[in-house]
């Protein structure tokens, strides 16, 4: 029987198995095969590591999918192991990070040497402009390098809009601009920069790493900053410093830091993005370098002529004030000029009006002598008698034609006759004396020196008559071009003429006819005929004038103008002659 | 607002510009001007009482000298493919151009224009080719643009596409 027991204990333990079997696979739901299997996975940690590797990423980015885990969790912990890294053996990293980091040390080297260059070109612009010798002057006296004064006044912008584009749509994310208002055409802008970013990139860049980072517009520069789905474009007016092309960069780092989903499943809906309008705005930075006013060049240019012509018409005004004193202060100064009245119209000329005695200089030249300017001026001057003793005497001279035995006084209108003279020149004081004006009586100290001449017989006259006219004909009287005064010896000869010609104006041959001296003045027709005419014709009047003060009644002088082709060159040009001829009186 | 990007591809001088011209501005241009790069317009439409702003790339004609840049269409929602009726071998260009699209915007939905319909008497392309773009799913729409025909209606369906 020990052998049916045991066989039937044997038995037992089957059906026992297999009833735990079920109750495994009841509990587990795995059966022995499969929890070998996984057994073996919990005993080998090689087989476990390699199955969790095909899990753990899928797990991970479902997990950050659903949001269940943040980025910003797992940044400490990576940071953690990163520093632990390091620590423990820092060229593992560094041989990981060795073909990331070296092209980006490249493309960070060029774009220092494209920035320096930039500003180089900057300076260099304005290197023989009146502003760099203005900032030399500045580096001088302020103690700074030139280098730092050029850079300075470089940095001079403002940013005028900020655009967020989506990368691959070219659909506008965020819009701002420095004025506030939002621009209705903002989206084909957005757009449109898509446009040339993409032509550009494909047309001259096979590089990933080449991307476009610049465009010049005029004054209006487009820096650009790509990311791997947002694109920011500043449009910038004036060259910014460096510091704001790395805050374009971070600004789009930050916004694919905190909007790296909505951008990768971007469809068109931009309101996620408004959220980031803080950080676009402070991109819109400007440096408001103390721009000096710019000198109002023109208003300048006005104003110092306005001032010119001020100055110069100023000038004019007290320059001509000047010699209108002096012109009144040298006629008050003259005998026989008298000033009634002067000033200055109201914006107008000046005016001096007064009386000149006929014996007075003539004012017109006291006007030449102070260069007075005649169109500035209106003189008017009426003829008086001065009753200063001077013009008296000039005047009593001039009418009675004193003999040279005698000397003529006035003093306080009374004319003192002193010296020899014959009677017949007192006969003519006493006959003219009244008219002389300013005199009022006359007093005789003189000598009578008459010599009876038997009386001549009318025979004898008319001898005598004949030789005078003969020597009255034979003076002439020649000047030099341009003279009018009489010599000296001339003046000897005139005194001669007037005694012939008094001689013969005395007597007459009859009854029906008196005599007459013709002035013969003579010129010829070369040259200017009229002006030559003119100047005769003063010469003769100039005869007649200095004859009639000699006492000769005007009636008896004619003056003649006379060509010297005329008489067949008897007479050379500029020459005065005269002629006795008789006529009857009412031909005179 | 939702943004939508729609490009206008097709052979040069089958009326892109002035489809858009005629949709955007309502006007329309006898006179011909080549399109050098891309002009963008836009338009702002209701849809479901939403607005929807179309953001226009009128791309520019594609021939033996000038390809399309695939950079051009990337991101595109929809875009249009437009044939000139009168000239058979536009239908070709545009289908080579769709191929290129539909690489580049996966997505994207698109419809056949057949533009110039006020010269129908002159068409090259015939019923039979129009038959083939049906039966390969193609949404096909006749367009003028001088006379408006189908324009308004073509980029409605467009946008109704994107949109659903």
């Amino acid at each position: 029987m020990p052998l049916s027991e045991e066989n039937k204990r044997k038995k037992q333990a089957a059906a026992d198995q297999i009833k735990l079997q079920e109750l495994r696979r009841l509990l587990t739901g795995m059966d022995q095969k499969e929890l070998e299997k996984l057994n073996r996975f919990i005993q080998n940690p090689e087989t476990l590591s390699n199955e969790i590797s095909l899990l753990l990423p899928k797990a991970v980015k479902k997990l950050i999918d659903n949001r269940e885990i943040n980025l910003s969790d797992l940044q400490p912990v990576i940071e953690d192991i990163l520093k632990e890294s390091v620590r423990k053996n820092p060229h593992t990293l560094s041989d990981i990070l060795f073909p990331i980091m070296m092209p980006a040390i490249r493309k960070a080297v060029a774009e220092d040497i494209k920035r320096m260059l930039d500003s180089i070109n900057t300076t260099l612009e304005h290197s023989f402009s009146p502003k760099r010798i203005g900032w030399r002057f500045q580096a001088l006296f302020s103690g700074k390098s030139y280098a730092e004064i050029a850079l300075s006044h470089a940095y001079i912008y403002q940013v005028k809009e900020v655009f967020l584009i989506h990368k691959q749509t070219g659909l506008l994310l965020s819009h701002v601009s420095h004025s506030g208002e939002q621009d209705k055409n903002a989206d084909m802008v957005s757009s449109m920069l898509s446009a040339i970013k993409d032509f550009v990139q494909d047309s001259f860049n096979s590089e990933d790493d080449n991307e476009l980072q610049t465009l010049k517009i005029g004054k209006l520069n487009i820096l650009i900053e790509q990311g791997p789905y947002a694109i920011i474009a500043s449009v910038v007016e004036g060259n910014v410093p460096d510091e704001y092309k790395t805050l374009l960069k971070e600004t789009i780092e930050s916004i694919h830091i905190s909007h790296s989903y909505e951008l990768e499943n971007y469809k068109g809906d931009s309101s996620p993005f408004e959220t980031d309008k803080q950080l676009l705005i402070n991109c819109l930075q400007k440096e408001a370098k103390e721009q000096k006013k710019k000198k109002p060049v023109f208003a300048i240019i006005i104003l110092l002529l306005i001032m010119v012509a001020l100055g110069y018409l100023l000038y004019g005004y007290i320059d001509t004030r000047i010699r209108f004193n002096k012109l009144v202060k040298q006629i008050r100064n003259e005998n026989g000029l008298v000033i009634t009245e002067k000033g200055k119209h109201w914006f107008g000329k000046y005016y001096l009006y007064g009386l000149k005695d006929v014996e007075a200089k003539d004012p017109q030249l006291f006007v030449e002598k102070t260069k007075m300017d005649t169109s500035a001026l209106i003189m008017k001057f009426s003829p008086f008698f001065s009753a200063a003793d001077d013009f008296l005497l000039k005047r009593a001279n001039r009418i009675l034609s004193p003999p040279k035995t005698v000397k003529l006084k006035i003093e306080n209108g009374i004319l003192s006759v002193n010296g020899t003279c014959d009677t017949k020149w007192l006969q003519k004081v006493n006959k003219n004396w009244s008219m002389i004006y300013g005199i009022n009586s006359v007093k005789y100290n003189t000598r009578i020196t008459d010599t009876v001449k038997p009386e001549l017989t009318k025979k004898e006259k008319k001898r005598r008559v004949a030789k005078n006219i003969l020597a009255i004909e034979k003076h002439t009287f020649t000047f030099d071009y341009n003279v009018f005064e009489l010599s000296k010896k001339q003046s000897e000869e005139f005194d001669k003429l007037i005694a012939e010609v008094n001689n013969v104006l005395d007597f007459s041959f009859d009854q029906d006819s008196v005599p007459v001296i013709i002035v013969n003045s003579y010129t010829s027709y070369k040259g200017n005929t009229e002006a030559n005419k003119i100047v005769a014709k003063h010469r003769a009047e100039q005869f007649i004038n200095m004859m009639i003060e000699k006492g000769i009644p005007m009636e008896t002088l004619v003056p003649k103008v006379k060509f010297i082709e005329d008489e067949g060159n008897k007479y050379p040009i500029r020459t005065v002659s005269f002629k006795v001829k008789y006529v009857k009186p009412e031909n005179l | 607002m939702i943004k939508k990007k729609i490009c206008m591809l097709g052979s040069f001088a089958v009326g892109k510009t002035s489809l858009v011209q005629r949709y955007v501005n309502s006007i329309f241009s006898e006179k011909y001007h080549t399109t050098i790069g891309v002009k963008i317009d836009q338009k702002i439409i209701k849809y479901n009482h939403d607005d929807i702003n179309l953001l226009l790339w009128d791309i520019h004609g594609e021939d033996e000298y000038q390809k399309v840049k695939p950079a051009y269409v990337m991101g595109s929602a929809g875009y249009f493919v437009v044939i000139d009726g009168t000239r058979r071998n536009t239908l070709d260009i545009g289908m080579e151009l769709q191929k290129m699209a539909a690489n580049v915007a996966k997505q994207a939905p698109f419809i056949v224009l057949l533009n110039k319909s006020d010269l129908k008497s002159d068409w090259e392309v015939t019923q039979n080719d129009i038959d083939a773009l049906i039966n390969r799913g193609i949404k096909v729409i006749e367009t003028s643009a001088k006379e408006g025909t189908g324009v308004e209606e073509a980029f409605f369906e467009l946008t109704k596409m994107i949109i659903d």
